[in-house]
């Protein structure tokens, strides 16, 4: 059991950050919330530590990415018809009985889609391939507003301080890592903040990813590029290798597959 | 993502927790960032983690202890991400700028810390943080940490040893 002291003091005696915490959402007992008054009544600077975090604090609004997604996107990609312009080629219609993400459109074609349908309906094959048919990841890029989220295709127009969230689904389970790279070739996480990729789990749902970027004031083109890895990687490790990466580029590293959406980032 | 919550309730609630426990986390994330408006954006951020995480959390600690370290790890890993983006584009590393509390720390912990951050990994900084730094004892990290005061005492003396400019 920990000393009843260690819990709330640091180690010169004065208050500690975490005790302080535990005071204001009322976590502590009794004794220990009388021996914090003791001590503040002694020493003037926790008192004013005390009293300086009591006080009110106006919290920024809270848009919970989850929930929010869920509220106004699809978990399955979108039915609605959808014009998407892809660097493959010209603008492409996703037609509602395709139920698909753009990027298995992209690059499949109509003899793919045929082919997936039928492996479904024989062998029971995820019908949610990826561009080229197979294996990888997809991303979906959208830009939150104050009630809902856009879908953001391949040469869309985004502003300086643009939120983007993001989606993601994979045929195979690997790490993830999703990096932005702005026209003046700066590259930076998109998820997770971090910059080291996470685990991502294969499946037919598009999920929603936790992180969120507002972009700065570069102009111009705009790459959002997620990489699939067999093994953990970091933005160290790839990004001075996306410098020409475009959709369509064959992967950056062995083992990894990636899925580009090119935006343009003009002043409004 | 809380796969195991209908969004309603999921919603609610992350709501309930970022209302009552917001400000004490905010209090945490400018112990990091001194700048207002990078503080909030990094408030979001880790609530935004605990929106990831609010399943795996098993009431081990109280919510409090448990949001301090999710805000903790969050921050030792975005500014390591800000150190690496730096040090990418104009090969500058990162100088730890800590708020005050009541008693500032020792120019000697900050320096130290301040010269680990690139070579020592965050679970490292972590504890080193919560010694140097936020001055608690080996008994209170082993608590918030959830491991051995022997595992706390071990990894002080590779971050020494670190410091002095061994291998971790």
């Amino acid at each position: 059991m920990t000393d009843l002291r260690s819990e709330l003091f640091r180690r010169d005696g004065h208050l500690l950050d975490l005790a302080l915490d535990r005071l204001l959402t009322d976590e502590l007992r009794p004794d220990q919330v009388a021996l914090i008054e003791a001590h503040t009544a002694a020493c003037p600077p926790c008192a004013e530590l005390v009293a300086q975090a009591r006080g009110e604090v106006e919290l920024p609004a809270m848009v919970w990415p989850e929930a929010k997604l869920a509220e106004v996107i699809p978990l399955r990609p979108s039915t609605r018809p959808q014009r998407s312009s892809l660097a493959e080629g010209a603008p492409a219609e996703v037609t509602p009985a395709n139920r698909a993400p753009r990027w298995w459109v992209a690059g499949g074609g109509v003899l793919l889609v045929a082919a997936a349908l039928l492996l479904v309906g024989r062998t029971g094959e995820p019908e949610w391939q990826v561009r080229g048919g197979g294996e990888g990841v997809g991303i979906e890029v959208y830009r939150q507003g104050g009630v809902s989220a856009e879908r953001l295709f391949e040469g869309a127009t985004v502003h300086p301080n643009d939120t983007l969230g993001f989606r993601a689904q994979a045929t195979t389970s690997g790490h993830l890592l999703v990096l932005g790279v702005d026209s003046q070739g700066s590259v930076y996480p998109c998820h997770p903040a971090s910059g080291a990729s996470e685990p991502f789990t294969a499946g037919a749902d598009v999920k929603a990813l936790s992180s969120a970027v507002t972009l700065d004031g570069t102009l111009g083109e705009e790459r959002i590029i997620a990489l699939l890895c067999a093994e953990p990687l970091s933005l160290l490790d790839v990004g001075a290798s996306l410098a020409g990466v475009r959709p369509g580029s064959p992967p950056v590293r062995p083992g990894c597959t990636q899925d580009v959406v090119t935006l343009r980032k003009v002043n409004p | 993502m809380v796969p195991d919550m209908s969004t309603h309730a999921a919603h609610a609630r992350l709501d309930e927790l970022y209302r009552k426990y917001g400000p004490v986390v905010l209090r945490r994330v400018r112990r990091f960032y001194r700048d207002p408006e990078e503080a909030r954006e990094v408030l979001q951020e880790v609530f935004m983690r605990v929106a990831d995480k609010l399943d795996t959390f098993q009431g081990q600690s109280s919510p409090s202890t448990w949001l301090y370290q999710v805000a903790t790890r969050h921050c030792i890993n975005r500014l390591r991400d800000d150190a690496r983006r730096r040090e990418l584009l104009d090969q500058h590393g990162l100088s730890l700028d800590w708020g005050n509390p009541v008693t500032p720390a020792g120019q000697e912990h900050h320096a130290v810390l301040s010269a680990l951050w690139r070579s020592a990994n965050p679970d490292l900084m972590e504890i080193g943080i919560y010694y140097h730094l936020d001055g608690m004892t080996h008994d209170e990290i082993a608590r918030v940490v959830g491991c051995s005061r022997r595992t706390v005492g071990n990894r002080l003396l590779e971050l020494q040893t670190l410091a002095r400019g061994g291998e971790s």
